[in-house]
């Protein structure tokens, strides 16, 4: 889903506002952050959609969401993430993870099967208009091919090392991670401050992220090489690049069993991504709203 | 007057078996601490055994946790008697006469803590 700018300034707004008028409110942050050991299973309802910002790929339809986490000793696994934390105190933890490369979702056969089925997605082209239009034009000229004609980008698995930090409501984190299966060697780090706020049965979470991805992961995914030129894409090099994320998350616990569960998340892509003849949008946002169940 | 004297009696009966049963039990056995709190599957932890009797001048500390673990020939008052216990559930500590009569008896009540494990981030995160 494309997005103005307003959004972000919107979401900007939202977290001042928040800051200033929900503070008095606020308790501690503890209860949120902390699980039970063992198996914790939970099943959610409701829609929303995490934004593809590939070329003819949809934006990927949420309806129903699962969880399944267990925690155990100092493992965990929540959905597909793995995490072992051997280093952890009062405000502080050190965590061993794995889990799915995001963007490898964005060429999945699922969202391939949804792209093929809207093939006349009405988008603008993005062929270059002919000389002497009298319109100036961008410095990136991009020219779209056949998107299924392109070569198969597979999901890759990263693993990396974790670091978070809890400073009264707040949570500042950072990680690094290479890749574990061995498609593009590529790196991955972001780091990430989150401001929580707990009053009765609301919760309130805001957060910024500043992810950085290597030049090889870019140019595995996004990148326009052999097969995509001859596909009808422009050429392009993969550099290292960053997303920009703002995200908001509320929920409403209604009993022990019953909570309402939404997030939002808006996203932008540096130009080294953006570029890409692949991408189509770089400004994404994804949501979610829904009904959840925890067993 | 025979519905009085029958009351007066009763009373006096009333009052005997309470006499009886506030006074006979001329002794006690304490641990301390009595709470035992944990996040692992056993309690381990030193206490102090206090005890005083009038019925027998040697007694026996019957101690049940992973074993039973007999202590005789102990001294009808003792006080601060330490010993070692571990369990997985309530422990109970017993004192007997030297023919293993109970005379009293106490617990020490052990209270599992589950263990909150810290996340990566909040439950249903979805973005």
């Amino acid at each position: 889903m494309t997005v103005l700018g307003s959004c972000s300034l919107g979401l900007r707004v939202l977290f001042l506002i928040s800051a200033f008028c929900l503070s008095p409110m606020a308790s501690s942050t503890d209860s949120a952050y902390l699980a039970d050991e063992g198996v914790s299973l939970g099943v959610s309802l409701g829609y929303g959609q995490l934004a593809n910002p590939v070329y003819k790929k949809d934006d990927i339809p949420l309806y129903a969401l699962p969880r399944i986490e267990v925690f155990a000793g100092d493992f965990s696994f929540a959905n597909t993430q793995f995490a072992w934390t051997p280093v952890w105190g009062d405000n502080y933890q050190v965590s061993l993870f794995t889990q799915l490369n995001e963007d490898g979702l964005y060429f999945t056969k699922h969202s391939a099967i949804l792209a093929a089925v809207r093939t006349a997605s009405g988008r603008p082209s993005m062929t270059p208009p002919p000389p002497g239009s009298g319109v100036e034009t961008p410095v990136v000229i991009k020219r779209r091919g056949d998107i299924t004609k392109i070569s198969k980008r597979k999901l890759s698995a990263m693993s990396g090392i974790e670091a978070i930090v809890d400073w009264q409501n707040w949570r500042f984190s950072a990680y690094w991670s290479m890749e574990l299966t061995n498609y593009h060697k590529g790196l991955q780090g972001a780091l990430s401050a989150q401001r929580l706020f707990l009053f009765d049965q609301h919760l309130v979470l805001l957060g910024v992220e500043l992810q950085h991805l290597s030049a090889g992961l870019v140019d595995y995914y996004y990148g326009s090489a052999l097969q995509e030129m001859g596909a009808g894409f422009s050429p392009f090099l993969g550099h290292s690049s960053q997303k920009y994320n703002l995200k908001a998350s509320y929920q409403y616990q209604f009993n022990q069993q019953w909570q309402f569960i939404s997030d939002i998340k808006y996203q932008r892509l540096s130009s080294g991504i953006a570029d890409s003849p692949l991408i189509n949008d770089s400004n994404l946002l994804s949501f979610y709203a829904g009904f959840a169940w925890n067993f | 007057m025979m519905l009085l004297s029958k009351l007066l009696s009763f009373l006096l009966i009333c009052s005997l078996v309470y006499i009886d049963s506030t006074f006979a039990k001329a002794g006690y056995i304490e641990v301390s601490p009595e709470n035992c709190v944990t996040v692992e599957q056993d309690c381990v932890m030193d206490v102090s055994i206090n005890w005083y009797t009038e019925v027998s001048k040697t007694v026996c500390i019957r101690v049940t946790d992973q074993q039973i673990r007999l202590f005789c020939h102990k001294p009808s008052q003792g006080q601060n008697f330490a010993i070692t216990v571990q369990n997985n559930r309530n422990i109970v500590l017993e004192l007997l006469s030297e023919q293993l009569e109970p005379l009293e008896s106490t617990e020490i009540s052990l209270f599992h803590q589950h263990v909150k494990k810290r996340r990566r981030d909040i439950a249903w995160s979805i973005f």
